[in-house]
């Protein structure tokens, strides 16, 4: 992220900001999408994000923090788009891919669609924790300061995350290997 | 089983599934909502008074009031030009107006020390600010692609750090050249409802009628919406072409008022392309047009 941008912006400037949204709307829109498991929601959530880090972008200490500080609102508006709108645990919206990979076989299909169950079912600081560290690519400590929570706690609601999505994929698994043995 | 290496690929390439494209309206949406959505002011200073001494909570204090003090006298606009700003004629003062509501302004800028921009894509000269950025158009501006965005790149753009002003024209259809501010009062009737500027009603309650060229006075209005103030201008030696020149700030916005505001800044671009207010007071107000 330009530094020069970020304190652009900082100081008011709406072209700057601009230049802002367009580096980083697909990188937060790719969190929001994965956290809420919702393309609409993701978007409205990324809609209010980017209006509060405007709004908020005075209060940021230092620009070189600018996409972590951002990954903060986002995940805060994240809860709050789900606090006022429980959507997210009512309503099943499958995400499809795009684009279907080649390399998809059944097993992978019936993966996914295990994992996806299985994620909707944790509650949403757990998948945060999940998407910032195996989707982003952060740290935990990282993440920690991301969020704003110790590290243990962000180690703990990564494990719990992890030990219930691998759970829903061994049983995936075993459901699959059953199915074969009894077409063989 | 599956290993921890074997789960971490597993998950990953479940979470790449998909597309992360930002559907452009949602850009489109923020931008426009930030242009009316002020930012929270920092106040970190006031937080940091308890573990200061004495004499600099004094000085911390002194200098807040002397900062409020200055503000408020440039607010005013009693207090000579600083900086890049402008220079005001010093026997009138900035006006005030509310927003919404074109009066004729009544403290020109001066513009003598100004740049001149040649348009070699839209074919006109324009003068900015010496020392203001500018930023030349990449294409052609067309209602079509560009008239919902204000930060179309088929601009001319000229910056300050906190100002955008921009320019261009579009083609009129041969023959259909407007010949009267009722004319060009369609032609912006139909452009406001593409751009993502507004509101379109009563537009001629509020705009500020032009002319181009002070003998034949080609039509023109200055139009206030309801966060940036534009102008449209046709014929004369802009021939068959609508010439469009914006502020994107409200009236009342602080970032203008160092200039008396967004209009006063536009009539001092204007000026330069030799476009001027119509009106009996016409000529002793800028000469130069």
């Amino acid at each position: 992220m330009d530094r020069d941008v970020v304190e652009r912006a900082r100081s008011g400037d709406q072209e700057a900001f601009a230049d802002l949204v367009h580096q980083i709307s697909d990188t937060l829109l790719g969190v929001a999408r994965r956290i809420l498991r919702d393309p609409g929601l993701a978007e409205d959530v990324l809609q209010n994000a980017l209006v509060t880090i405007w709004r908020k972008l005075p209060h940021l200490r230092d620009a070189d923090h600018f996409e972590g500080w951002a990954f903060r609102i986002l995940v805060h508006a994240c809860y709050a788009d789900a606090r006022r709108n429980r959507r997210w645990a009512s309503t099943i919206h499958v995400l499809h891919p795009d684009v279907a990979s080649d390399v998809d076989d059944i097993k992978k299909v019936s993966d996914r669609d295990e994992l996806e169950q299985a994620f909707r079912r944790l509650p949403l600081d757990q998948r945060a924790v999940f998407v910032l560290h195996h989707h982003v690519g952060l740290s935990l400590v990282a993440i920690a300061q991301t969020l704003g929570i110790p590290d243990g706690t962000a180690r703990s609601r990564l494990h719990y995350a992890t030990r219930a999505l691998r759970a829903a994929l061994e049983q995936a698994r075993a459901s699959q290997a059953l199915r074969e043995g009894r077409l063989a | 089983m599956t290993d921890e290496r074997g789960f971490d690929r597993i998950a990953a390439q479940w979470l790449d599934d998909g597309s992360d494209t930002t559907p452009p309206e949602v850009i489109a949406a923020v931008l426009l909502a930030v242009r009316s959505t002020p930012q929270e002011r920092d106040f970190r200073i006031l937080r940091r008074i308890p573990s200061m001494t004495f004499y600099l909570r004094v000085a911390a204090v002194v200098a807040v009031f002397a900062v409020a003090g200055m503000a408020a006298f440039y607010a005013l606009g009693t207090g000579p030009n600083v900086g890049s700003g402008p220079s005001l004629d010093s026997t009138t003062q900035p006006t005030s107006m509310p927003p919404q509501t074109a009066t004729p302004t009544a403290s020109p800028i001066d513009t003598t020390s100004w740049t001149t921009y040649e348009s070699d894509r839209y074919g006109f000269s324009i003068d900015h600010p010496a020392d203001w950025t500018v930023a030349p158009a990449s294409h052609d501006w067309t209602m079509a692609e560009d008239a919902d965005n204000w930060l179309s790149s088929g601009q001319e753009v000229f910056r300050s750090p906190n100002i955008r002003v921009s320019a261009w024209s579009v083609p009129v259809d041969r023959g259909t050249t407007p010949e009267t501010p009722a004319g060009v009062e369609a032609w912006v009737q139909d452009y406001c409802a593409q751009a993502d500027s507004g509101p379109c009603t009563v537009i001629n309650e509020r705009a500020v009628p032009l002319c181009v060229e002070r003998r034949d006075c080609h039509p023109g209005l200055l139009v206030p919406f309801e966060t940036d103030v534009q102008a449209f201008f046709t014929g004369g030696g802009y021939g068959e072409r609508m010439v469009v020149v914006a502020v994107w700030w409200e009236e009342s916005a602080p970032a203008v008022a160092a200039y008396g505001g967004s209009q006063a800044l536009l009539e001092a671009f204007l000026s330069t392309m030799g476009v001027c207010e119509a009106g009996d007071s016409f000529e002793s107000r800028d000469p130069g047009c």
